[in-house]
Formats: C-alpha cells, sequence, structure tokens
C-alpha cells in the first residue's frame, strides 16, 4: 500500500517549523504560518468525517483558535507539531459530535475500497465491494478511526500512533485487526 | 456512509482561511489577570502567600466566632430568583430549546466569609477569598442546581453516559459564579466548601466532577456522612494529595515554567551535538595505529587513492584474521571498493587467499591538516556542550529551590485546608449528636471542595443492556419519526440510556437495548419533536420487527415535573435516607 507523501516531512521543513513554532510561543500573530502550511491538511482531516462543509471549516477555525491559545504547552520532546494539531482536531470533532452539532459520516472512495480488497488479498469485484462497504458499517468507532487514518488517508503508522495516542507498534497491530475483523463480518454474512 | 462525494480543490479551502478572524476570536478570549500564569509566578505568589497569611488570620478568628456562636451561625442568604438561567455549556445542551431547569440564584460579596443554603439543605461556603472577582465591591451572582431526579437531569441536558455505561445518580449539584454576566475565579487556595445532600445512601457511589471540556466525568474526592453506618467515612489522605497535585498545577510559577523549557532546549540541542560530533573515520585519520597497515597497488585502477598521496590502511576492528594476515608474505593483492569509502582487500600467495575490510588512512601533511581540522571542529563542539552542561547545572539547581519554595507553600496549605476538614467534621459530629437528642432526622451528605464551577455528582455506572435483536419503527400521531436520538430510561438500573443517530458502538440508535422490568423510551427527531412510551422489557417480541406507538410531548410541556410525571418519579427526600 503506498503512502501520502503529504503526511511526510523532511528535517529542514522540521527546522523551518520549529522556528515558526518558538516565534508563535512568543507572539500568536506569528502562528500565521503554521496556520497555512496546516490548514488545508486539517480542512480534509475534519471534513472527511463529517457532511456539513460549514461546519468542517468552523471546527477547523476552532481547532487552530485551541492551538494558539495553548501553543505555550507545545514541547517538540513530544510529537511532531502536526500530530499535535490532528489531536487538537481529533478532540475538537468528538466534541462536535457529543454536542450533536455535526453529525458523524463516513466517507468513501471507490479506489479505497478497492485497495482495501487487494489488501485482504481477494477479488475485485463488485459483490466484495458491496460486502465491504456493508462491513465497514458494522464496526465499532474504534476501529472505523484506524481504517480511515491508514486506508483512507493512508498516513504512516508513526502518525497514526501519534494522533491517537498510541504506540507505532499498536497503530500497525491495530490496522492489521481491522482488516480481520472486516474479514471475518465479510465472511460470516 | 458516503460512497466517492466531490472533493473540495484546494483553492477553495486556501480561499476560505482567515487568520485574522482567528486572531480576533483569540483576543475575545482574552483571560482575566487572575488565571494567567504570570499572576501565579514569584510575584504573584508573595502576594498570595501575604493574602493567604491575613485570610488564615481572619478565617482562625471567624472559627473561633462560630464555634461560640454554634452551628446555627451560618448565614443562609435567601435565593433572589428561580428564573435567572445561565446559558447552557457545550456539553450541557438541554433537548428542547427554552426549556431548562431553573437556578437558585445567591448574592455573595467577595472578601466575607459566606454560607449559602439551597432549598434542597445543600450549603455551600465562601471564605473571604474564595471568590476573585474583578471588582470586589460588588456581589458575585452564585447559582445552584440541584438534581434530584433522573427528570430534571434529563430536563437540564446533563450527560450521564460514562464508557460502557450510565450513571445512576444518588445526587448531583451544579454551581455556578459570575459578576456582570463574567465567570469570576476560584482561589484555589480557598475553595468553596460543599455539603451537598443526597437522596440515597452512599454505599456503591462515587464522586465525579464533570469536565465540560471534553464532556467526559472525571474522578474527584468527597467525604461521605451517611446515618446508616452513624461514621463518616473520612477520605482527608487522598483529598489531600489530589489538592497538592492541583496545588502545584496551579502554583506553578512562571520561573519554574521557563526552566523546564530551557532544560529542554539544551537537552535537544545536546542530543544534536552528539549527532554533529565528527568522526575520525570521516576525516581519514588513524583511530587504532596497530592496526594501520601499507599497501602497494596499481593508483591507475584506483584515482581516488592517486589524489590521497601516501594513503595507508586501516582494518576495521574485530577481523579475527588481520593477525595472520600481517605475518604472512604475500605475493599480490587486489582491492574492491565497498559502500562508504571501505575497500575489501584480498590478498593472494598461490592458491592461498584472504582478505580483509579496511579503510584508507591519511600520512604526513595530509594527515596534520585533516587532524587539525578535526580538532577545530570537536573544539568547538566540546566547548558548545561544556557551556550546555553548566547552564544546565545551573538551572536544575534553581529548579530545586523554586520547587523546595513551591513545597513549603503547598505544605502550608495543606495544613490549613486539613484544619478546616477537621472543623467541618466536629461541626458534623456536632450536628448529629444535637440531631439524635430531639427526633432524630438522620441525612446523608457528600462533602467535598470545589476548585471549579460545574457540575458535581455522587454516581454509579451501570452498564449499556445488550442490543436488542429487534428492529424498531416509531410511530407518533400516525406518522413513522425519523429517529436521531433516543432516551431509554431504565426502572430496574434507575439511569438514562442515550443513544443516537449516525453514532458507532453501545451509543449507536441501531444498538438500542433495555434492561428488565419497567422502561421509559423518549425520541426525538431532527426537527426536535420528542414523544415516549412506557413498556415492560418483556412485553417486546424476541425477534423481528417492533412498532413503538408513541405518546408526542409539545416542547412546552417538557418540563422536570412533566417528565417526572412521566416516569413515575417523586422528587426523594434527602432526610431519612439511610432509613428507606
Amino acid at each position: 500500500m503506498s503512502i501520502n507523501p503529504v503526511y511526510h516531512q523532511t528535517s529542514s521543513k522540521l527546522d523551518q517549523e520549529r522556528v515558526w513554532v518558538q516565534r508563535a510561543k512568543k507572539n500568536p500573530e506569528d502562528f500565521g504560518p503554521l496556520y497555512r502550511k496546516y490548514h488545508e491538511q486539517i480542512f480534509r482531516y475534519v471534513h472527511q468525517r463529517m457532511d456539513d462543509t460549514e461546519q468542517a471549516f468552523d471546527v477547523t477555525s476552532q481547532v487552530f483558535l485551541k492551538a494558539i491559545k495553548n501553543i505555550h504547552k507545545f514541547e517538540f520532546r513530544g510529537v511532531p507539531f502536526g500530530s499535535w494539531l490532528y489531536r487538537i482536531a481529533k478532540s475538537e470533532l468528538y466534541q462536535a459530535f457529543r454536542d450533536r452539532k455535526v453529525k458523524r459520516t463516513v466517507n468513501i472512495e471507490t479506489l479505497h475500497i478497492t485497495e482495501i480488497i487487494e489488501e485482504m488479498d481477494e477479488v475485485i469485484s463488485d459483490e466484495n465491494q458491496k460486502r465491504l462497504f456493508n462491513a465497514i458499517a458494522q464496526l465499532k468507532e474504534e476501529d472505523v478511526q484506524i481504517l480511515e487514518l491508514r486506508y483512507f488517508e493512508k498516513r504512516p503508522y508513526k502518525e497514526i500512533g501519534e494522533i491517537l495516542e498510541i504506540t507505532e507498534n499498536n497503530a500497525k497491530v491495530k490496522s492489521f485487526r481491522v482488516l480481520e475483523k472486516l474479514k471475518k463480518i465479510i465472511f460470516k454474512n | 456512509m458516503n460512497l466517492d462525494r466531490p472533493k473540495i480543490s484546494s483553492e477553495e479551502i486556501r480561499n476560505r482561511q482567515n487568520f485574522d478572524q482567528i486572531l480576533g476570536n483569540l483576543k475575545a478570549l482574552h483571560k482575566p489577570f487572575y488565571k494567567k500564569t504570570w499572576f501565579w509566578g514569584t510575584t504573584g505568589l508573595a502576594t498570595v502567600a501575604v493574602a493567604i497569611g491575613l485570610s488564615t488570620l481572619i478565617t482562625n478568628e471567624n472559627n473561633l466566632d462560630e464555634n461560640n456562636t454554634t452551628l446555627a451561625s451560618t448565614t443562609a442568604l435567601a435565593p433572589l430568583s428561580e428564573a435567572d438561567n445561565l446559558e447552557d455549556t457545550p456539553c450541557i445542551q438541554t433537548p428542547v430549546d427554552g426549556q431548562d431547569v431553573p437556578y437558585e440564584t445567591f448574592k455573595v460579596l467577595p472578601g466575607k466569609d459566606t454560607t449559602i443554603s439551597t432549598a434542597n439543605g445543600s450549603t455551600i461556603s465562601f471564605k473571604a477569598a474564595t471568590l476573585m472577582a474583578p471588582d470586589n465591591t460588588s456581589a458575585v451572582d452564585v447559582k445552584v442546581r440541584y438534581f434530584a431526579d433522573k427528570a430534571s437531569a434529563f430536563v437540564a441536558g446533563i450527560p450521564m453516559t460514562v464508557e460502557e455505561g450510565a450513571f445512576e445518580s444518588a445526587g448531583m449539584l451544579e454551581v455556578r459564579g459570575t459578576q456582570n454576566g463574567e465567570e469570576v475565579g476560584i482561589n484555589p487556595k480557598a475553595p468553596l466548601a460543599i455539603d451537598m445532600q443526597m437522596y440515597k445512601p452512599s454505599e456503591g457511589f462515587n464522586f465525579y466532577y464533570l469536565n465540560e471540556d471534553n464532556g467526559g466525568w472525571e474522578d474527584s474526592k468527597c467525604v461521605y456522612s451517611d446515618a446508616s453506618s452513624k461514621e463518616r467515612k473520612t477520605d482527608a489522605e487522598p483529598v489531600a494529595k489530589s489538592q497538592k497535585v492541583t496545588l502545584e498545577k496551579e502554583l506553578a510559577p512562571q520561573e519554574k515554567i521557563e526552566i523546564q523549557e530551557r532544560i529542554a532546549e539544551i537537552d535537544v540541542e545536546l542530543v544534536e551535538l552528539k549527532k554533529q560530533e565528527p568522526q575520525r573515520a570521516d576525516y581519514k585519520l588513524v583511530e587504532n595505529q596497530n592496526l594501520v597497515f601499507d599497501l602497494d597497488y596499481d593508483v591507475k585502477e584506483f584515482p581516488e587513492l592517486e589524489k590521497l598521496q601516501g594513503v595507508g590502511f586501516e582494518a576495521l576492528p574485530n577481523q579475527k584474521q588481520y593477525s595472520d594476515i600481517v605475518k604472512e608474505n604475500w605475493d599480490n593483492v587486489k582491492l574492491q571498493l565497498l559502500e562508504e569509502g571501505q575497500y575489501k582487500i584480498t590478498f593472494i600467495k598461490g592458491r592461498k587467499t584472504n582478505y580483509l575490510i579496511a579503510r584508507p588512512v591519511l600520512s604526513g601533511n595530509d594527515e596534520k591538516e585533516a587532524e587539525e581540522l578535526f580538532n577545530m571542529v570537536m573544539s568547538d563542539i566540546k566547548e558548545r556542550k561544556e557551556e550546555l552542561v553548566l547552564e544546565k547545572k545551573a538551572l536544575e539547581k534553581r529548579q530545586e529551590d523554586v520547587q523546595l519554595q513551591m513545597k513549603k507553600l503547598i505544605e502550608e496549605q495543606k495544613a490549613a485546608r486539613l484544619k478546616d476538614m477537621e472543623l467541618r467534621k466536629a461541626m458534623f459530629e456536632a450536628q448529629q449528636q444535637t440531631m439524635a437528642m430531639g427526633n432524630a432526622i438522620y441525612k446523608a451528605t457528600a462533602s467535598f471542595e470545589a476548585f471549579q464551577w460545574g457540575v458535581y455528582n455522587c454516581d454509579s455506572p451501570r452498564k449499556f443492556p445488550n442490543p436488542a435483536p429487534l428492529a424498531f419503527n416509531y410511530y407518533s400521531d400516525g406518522d413513522n419519526m425519523q429517529v436521531q436520538k433516543a432516551y431509554v430510561f431504565s426502572f430496574s438500573k434507575e439511569a438514562r440510556f442515550e443513544y443516537t443517530a449516525g453514532y458507532f458502538g453501545l451509543q449507536s440508535l441501531e444498538k438500542i437495548g433495555f434492561h428488565h422490568g419497567k422502561n421509559v423510551i423518549f425520541v426525538q427527531d431532527k426537527n426536535g419533536k420528542l414523544a415516549y412510551a412506557s413498556f415492560s422489557e418483556s412485553d417486546l417480541p424476541k425477534e423481528g420487527v417492533h412498532n413503538f406507538k408513541l405518546t408526542s410531548i409539545l416542547n412546552a410541556d417538557f418540563t422536570a415535573e412533566n417528565i417526572k410525571a412521566i416516569l413515575g418519579e417523586k422528587t426523594p427526600s434527602t432526610d431519612n435516607v439511610a432509613l428507606r
């Protein structure tokens, strides 16, 4: 399975980011470059999980507001800045779901479905695509999160671990188990 | 689930960026001075220490007065208004807009010891230093609601879901404090002292605080006093410990935070410097003279070695064959360039061959120049490392000093609080004795200190029921309702279980289930229309489809009184709790 290059950072980019973060800690107005760098990524992450585009923009703004407010707590020794933002986004999203402001949806592309079927070593057929689609609907939220991060958004395990606050290994195991669960559901039916 | 939803273009997303608006919102969130870190810095701590000293003196004097004037000396102010409501917080959302459980409102002056009594007999005590209001001369509006039944918590929209269960409550209280519409701070060194009346015995119930940032319930601490055991279950030590953690967090002076940040930066730089340390091999310098040997080779074959002039070789360490090879006179030698500038050197004598992995090393002037360059880089790095290590040591020393200062302050606060707790315990015991002498009315109480405004609850989690193996239709006034939310009140579990369309897991509407015995289900569609039905779990079919025939409720009728009537609840008395 290919990995989305958007989620990879070179060391020079990370150094640049480190400087931006240090500046933003001193002056919130200097958060601008970080906002421009991550706005689209965070928006797509949020929008992927809901129907309402306007609400997705609102939640994204809320994520950055929280990030600026709490940037003094951010330390480079922990997770990379991007993953820290995703954690805030995850928390804001679930708050919005709890407040019933937005409805949780799962957005899938046909390409994802075929890739997952390939990953399962099964035949790509209309029937199997339909079965998989129905099986995803039966997964628990925790499993859907893994599926979205790994198979729809193609994030590396390390980043999945950082976003979900689990180890890289655990992210690998969980991703594997989601496929196993899907297989079980498909073949049970 | 959506399949192949059209993608939004990057350009459209970029056009919606509005950093200025976010900065504007940030300014609107500006914290009051007493919530700022600098206030809790070295200067602020000194100020606070003086203030505490004074307030302790005043409190001690007041305590003496209280002891002399018996227990009735608590000054309860009459509630002003019951309709003066606050807006819902994000995680407390009443299911029907415009309907809510009213607050009792009290006017409390900052800078004065005050105790208020709520309609259900709970008391909230404020020390002179408790309320940190911008204006100390104006009263603070303290608003309190007590949830004595499932209906009122439902109407108020208090979330009762916790992990894989829902809470059964034995008493829940919400308290808020504002001045001119702005929330006032609570001094962490003089928190609210609350004696909350309960309507069930405390056995099996824990104490929780609703974290309004994430909508979750967090473990908290209280001291229960039950008439059933006639013993006050003192949990003083854990209370003191949890207070210590809170205090450490809240009193952490700016200087301590800055020291920690600087130490972290130093650690990062030290790791980076370690990575940047030059390696002798990179400069083609000898690392172990004992492993150096010369070779005759054809420089035409290896032009990179010709450039180095007079190059020798150093065998990589831990090659057992090295000693055998150097003892022997070889007829021929072959070089093969490997990765990272290393060579595989094959020695040949007749049919006998052996080989070594080695790297070229400089000699003569070249070696001298490389050695100088290596030393210069190494010395720069060493110098910087020494500077950083010294700075780190000094910071760690300063950190210890600041820690000691904080520890001392925390110990003082802890002692003051324990003293206060002992006093309240003594007051409670005296109250029990007084009551026992007359016609005793026993009460169960949860006593706790509140460091934050919000909802405090004596709860016990009840597990969600297993999903029913049935499909459900919901009919109200002949219409099939498109249900978004269902609230199931289980009579056997004394709890409200919530289900939502579009959720996953146990809270998913598709996984609705019912505990044995009587249940009441309320459902709500996306327009907010509410309807309900009462039924017994045993009346449901074992499989297939069940059609709920629901009675609709007008929004105006969604009041605690009406819901109580539907649930057949009576407002429980907080008296004689243990005797029930």
